[in-house]
């Protein structure tokens, strides 16, 4: 079986580098060719790969290629080593190829910005990164691919880094990413502590060829199978959750990701939607056992997840940025597949992370498609009937809006049902009430899926138009940058005064480096599910040697779960019909309670601001001016301070009078004599 | 009490009451006068110790040379005969530190003295025979013969210190040019 | 008389010198003071010479009549120097040590 996953790692990181270093002077075209080919090599390596995994038997369809070694210390010894199995190949599959289609939209999205160079590097930075993340071998390496997609994030977000509100979302985002990064890395430390060895097969899987022992379970051949004490499992398992959550924006981790849409849209669509947030859903799926054997962590798991979930779609319903929306769903979205993964179903998550990378990045794409039209509008007051203008995207749109609406026969359909039905599986088997009530959840916000999915899309697309003036194109890209390639190409229909008659003469739809992806991505989200469809699960089976078998929904309740999804998800869009689409749309400020509760995201933000950062900025300033100034810097002037103060004491011996000085050596002379006197 | 110890009594008296003349009078020149009395009777005190020579060099050199300087430099620094020093005392606080370490100081030199402590330290070396020599060769070969043999050093080095002493009055007394004022 | 006697008229005769220099402001006054203690000091010198039979006290004497004539030679000089052209004579005047 092949192993090229080295390739996946090597191409992108050479397009970073050779674009970092030189991409400056280079012609546009040649950093288009560079930017996206390596990525396309890559996905033609991760799917020669696929496919001679196909070709060989189910049980031993793994290959481990290690490189160097890059630990030996003491016990600790690890290496650098690519693994390539079912679950890395699915993921680099989505990484590698809804990343190339997003680097294909890039170069028509990103046509006008002076950075041009700079962002396909950093996204091949980040492709590069998530590959390392997903093919490591070991969890030292995850971690190393942890940091580079936070890194990658980081630099993304901050892309137009002369917007201080994008430097502040970037710096937000690594922030809370860091807290993450800290749990994976305590949970490290207690996986070396138990193992001994930081190496998946080592530590999930077994390996009878150097006898490591696994954790007791269904991969664990029996005489290696070993069980650490509960409450270590448990502490590692919840410190893994830690860092799934920071990275996949779940309760409470999940402040970074709306502001994270102040990066540029193809970023939102690359690395929160479809890639980078799915690292946590990854995570879990690749520690199955390790999650499965420790007790009370899934019922967390499911409980958080099912919080995030109706939390976001909540607060999606009063979203007025599209992108915002989009990120809120992204968050509800990701909250369903972790509770999948927790009704283990690990599969049934690693399944709707597929389709919504297909769903979630076509949405992202077509909005941006719409915001590069409006040349940097985002919000949906402003918006309106431009579905006369935007053909293309308002198709596209209603494709995605369908799909993430779980409609049947969209790809979402099949993917949120196959995580509802585990999730009723598990309830009937295990009688536990939780479950029961999550399940509800999830129902409930699937409608709410879809009333925000068709809000977005009927308040954008239909009635008449709302806004006012387009700015000139290209102007959301901010002024050039400093001593840089030439600045934008002016676009030659283009005039600096809009028509009065209609304010939309100038919006045209998308070029076609962008149009190609939306489509290829539309036709996946239609068709994309049917590969994990409840009669054929094909992706469960694939998956079942690393993710274990999902619950398996039988007929009476396969039924009632459909019918429950499909009526929920029908009821929210014909409500978003009555209010948004049958009349013009209104989206005027509202007072009541509950919106305006959800307009704040729940006072979460506020709430980290008075109990977090207020006191640590507190504490600083507080350090720094009694601590520093007066303790440190005080004592210290203090004591040059007491040395002048004595030598001014000092001086008035000094006045300058002889007679004063005779005085004192007549008095020196007297006690000589004294002295003298008293030793007889 | 014999002759001679009222003849010291006198003399003592005389000598303390003159040296106290000499910092208590206003006028500079009466303290100068003052200190010559004491010179005198200082005089008078080395005659009563049998040192006839030095007892004269004591008249010469010190009431004579030395103390019609100091009335040279008194009249020329005061031509109106009123050397008093005008102003105020901007130490006065000085009188009561100065009489009370002087009454310390006084103190302890004459418990010093009193209570055998100097006496006891200043042993003779060994027999110089000062006296036994001024009854055979008198008392100015005495002295000399000392000065020429065993302190012909410090003798020759005097006189170097004199003429440094003379030359730097000479060139302190200098009345500068306009050149070379300081 | 007794060694002791001498030398405690000695010890009065230096202790008013002392006072006296540090109480007049006079330099020409100053100046008699000193001279006044290193005659107290002669005078110690020629008791000691007188009660312990030796001729070092009657050196130290001339040496010490030496060097004052000439430290008044040139003390003198010195204040001639400073205070010619002033119209007061105060030793206090002389204060620019003043630190």
């Amino acid at each position: 079986m092949l192993n090229l996953t080295v390739f996946t790692l090597a191409l992108p990181l050479a397009g970073f580098l050779i674009l970092g270093l030189f991409g400056r002077r280079l012609p546009r075209a040649l950093i288009a060719w560079i930017g996206c080919g390596t990525i396309l090599l890559a996905f033609a390596a991760a799917a020669a790969d696929f496919i001679s995994m196909l070709g060989t038997a189910q049980t031993s369809r793994v290959a481990d290629t290690t490189f160097f070694n890059w630990v030996a210390s003491g016990s600790l010894r690890i290496d650098f080593g690519l693994l390539s199995d079912p679950l890395s190949a699915i993921m680099l599959l989505v990484v590698t190829g809804v990343g190339f289609l997003i680097h294909v939209y890039s170069i028509g999205y990103m046509a006008d910005d002076p950075g041009y160079w700079r962002f396909f590097s950093f996204l091949n930075f980040f492709v590069f990164a998530m590959a390392l993340l997903v093919a490591a071998d070991n969890f030292l390496f995850l971690l190393a691919g942890w940091a580079g997609v936070g890194l990658a994030s980081f630099l993304l977000i901050g892309f137009w880094y002369t917007r201080p509100s994008a430097v502040a979302a970037a710096t937000k985002a690594f922030v809370v990413n860091v807290i993450g990064d800290f749990g994976l890395l305590l949970a490290i430390f207690l996986l070396f502590k138990t193992f001994g060895t930081l190496g998946y097969e080592a530590i999930l899987y077994g390996n009878p060829a150097s006898g490591h022992s696994c954790i007791a379970g269904p991969f664990c051949p029996a005489p290696l199978a070993i069980h650490p004490a509960g409450a270590t499992l448990t502490a590692i398992a919840l410190l893994l959750f830690v860092a799934a959550a920071a990275k996949s924006a779940q309760l409470p981790l999940h402040v970074w990701l709306p502001d994270a849409m102040e990066g540029p849209t193809p970023v939102s669509a690359l690395i929160h939607a479809a890639t980078m947030v799915t690292a946590g859903v990854y995570l879990v799926a690749r520690a199955a056992p390790l999650f499965t054997a420790a007790p009370g962590v899934l019922p967390i798991v499911g409980g958080v997840a099912g919080g995030t979930a109706l939390f976001a779609a909540t607060i999606a319903c009063v979203q007025t940025d599209i992108k915002r929306v989009l990120a809120y769903s992204t968050m509800s979205q990701l909250g369903y597949m972790f509770m999948g993964e927790a009704a283990s179903g690990f599969s049934t998550g690693i399944f709707h992370l597929t389709t919504h990378a297909y769903f979630k990045a076509l949405l992202f794409m077509s909005a941006g498609a719409v915001i590069h039209a409006l040349a940097g509008e985002q919000d949906m007051r402003k918006m309106g009937g431009l579905r006369r203008k935007l053909p293309t995207t308002f198709w596209c749109f209603v494709a995605g809006g369908l799909a993430l609406a779980a409609i049947f026969p969209f790809a979402g359909f099949w993917s949120k049902d196959a995580i509802l039905g585990a999730i009723l599986e598990r309830a009937s088997t295990t009688g536990i009430g939780g479950w029961y009530v999550l399940y509800a959840v999830g129902i409930l916000t699937a409608g709410l899926t879809g009333f925000y999915t068709f809000r977005l899309i009927f308040g954008v697309f239909l009635g008449q138009y709302r806004g006012g003036e387009i700015a000139p194109h290209g102007a959301e890209h901010g002024p050039p940058e400093p001593a840089a390639a030439p600045a934008s190409r002016p676009n030659g229909r283009g005039r600096e005064v809009a028509s009065r008659r209609d304010p939309l003469a100038r919006v045209h739809d998308v070029g076609a480096a962008m149009r190609w992806p939306m489509l290829i991505l539309a036709v996946l989200a239609v068709i994309g599910g049917f590969y994990g469809t409840p009669f054929s699960n094909w992706l469960g089976d694939f998956l079942a040697p690393i993710a274990g078998t999902s619950p398996d929904v039988s007929g009476g309740t396969l039924a009632l779960n459909i019918a429950l999804g499909l009526a929920a998800a029908i009821l929210g869009i014909a409500l978003a019909w009555l209010r948004y689409g049958a009349r013009q749309a209104s989206f005027a400020p509202t007072r009541n309670p509950i919106v305006v509760f959800f307009e704040n995201r729940y006072y979460v933000d506020a709430l980290y601001d008075h109990v977090i950062v207020r006191p640590l900025l507190w504490a600083g300033r507080l350090l720094r001016r009694d601590l520093e100034g007066v303790a440190l810097d005080g004592g210290t002037r203090g004591v040059g301070g007491v040395v002048g103060w004595s030598s001014g004491v000092l001086r008035a011996l000094q006045t300058g009078y002889a007679r004063n000085y005779a005085l004192a050596i007549f008095l020196g002379a007297t006690l000589i004599v004294v002295y003298y006197v008293m030793q007889r | 009490m014999t002759a001679q110890q009222l003849a010291f009594f006198v003399l003592a008296f005389v000598a303390v009451a003159s040296a106290l003349g000499v910092i208590l009078f206003r006028n500079a020149v009466y303290s100068m006068l003052s200190l010559i009395v004491n010179l005198l009777s200082l005089a008078l005190f080395f005659l009563s110790l049998q040192a006839i020579f030095v007892a004269t060099i004591q008249v010469l050199i010190y009431a004579g040379a030395v103390m019609v300087l100091f009335l040279f430099v008194v009249t020329m620094l005061a031509p109106e005969a009123d050397t008093n020093v005008s102003g105020s005392d901007r130490l006065r606080w000085q009188w009561v530190a100065t009489a009370g370490l002087a009454v310390i100081l006084a103190g302890g030199l004459i418990l010093a003295v009193a209570n055998g402590a100097v006496a006891q330290d200043a042993k003779a070396a060994g027999p110089n025979s000062l006296a036994a020599q001024v009854t055979k060769v008198g008392n100015v070969q005495a002295f000399g013969l000392a000065l020429f043999h065993g302190f012909s050093f410090p003798f020759e080095v005097t006189s170097v210190l004199l003429v440094i002493a003379v030359m730097g009055a000479v060139v302190l007394s200098r009345r500068f040019s306009g050149r070379e004022r300081e | 008389m007794p060694l002791n006697a001498y030398l405690i008229v000695g010890a009065l005769l230096f202790t008013i010198g002392a006072a006296g220099v540090l109480v007049r402001r006079n330099p020409l006054v100053m100046f008699m003071s000193i001279e006044l203690m290193l005659n107290a000091v002669n005078l110690s010198f020629m008791a000691f010479a007188h009660f312990l039979d030796s001729v070092d006290g009657w050196m130290f004497v001339f040496l010490v009549l030496t060097v004052a004539a000439a430290e008044v030679v040139v003390g003198l000089a010195i204040i001639v120097a400073i205070f010619r052209t002033r119209r007061e004579i105060d030793v206090d005047e002389l204060n620019t040590l003043k630190g």
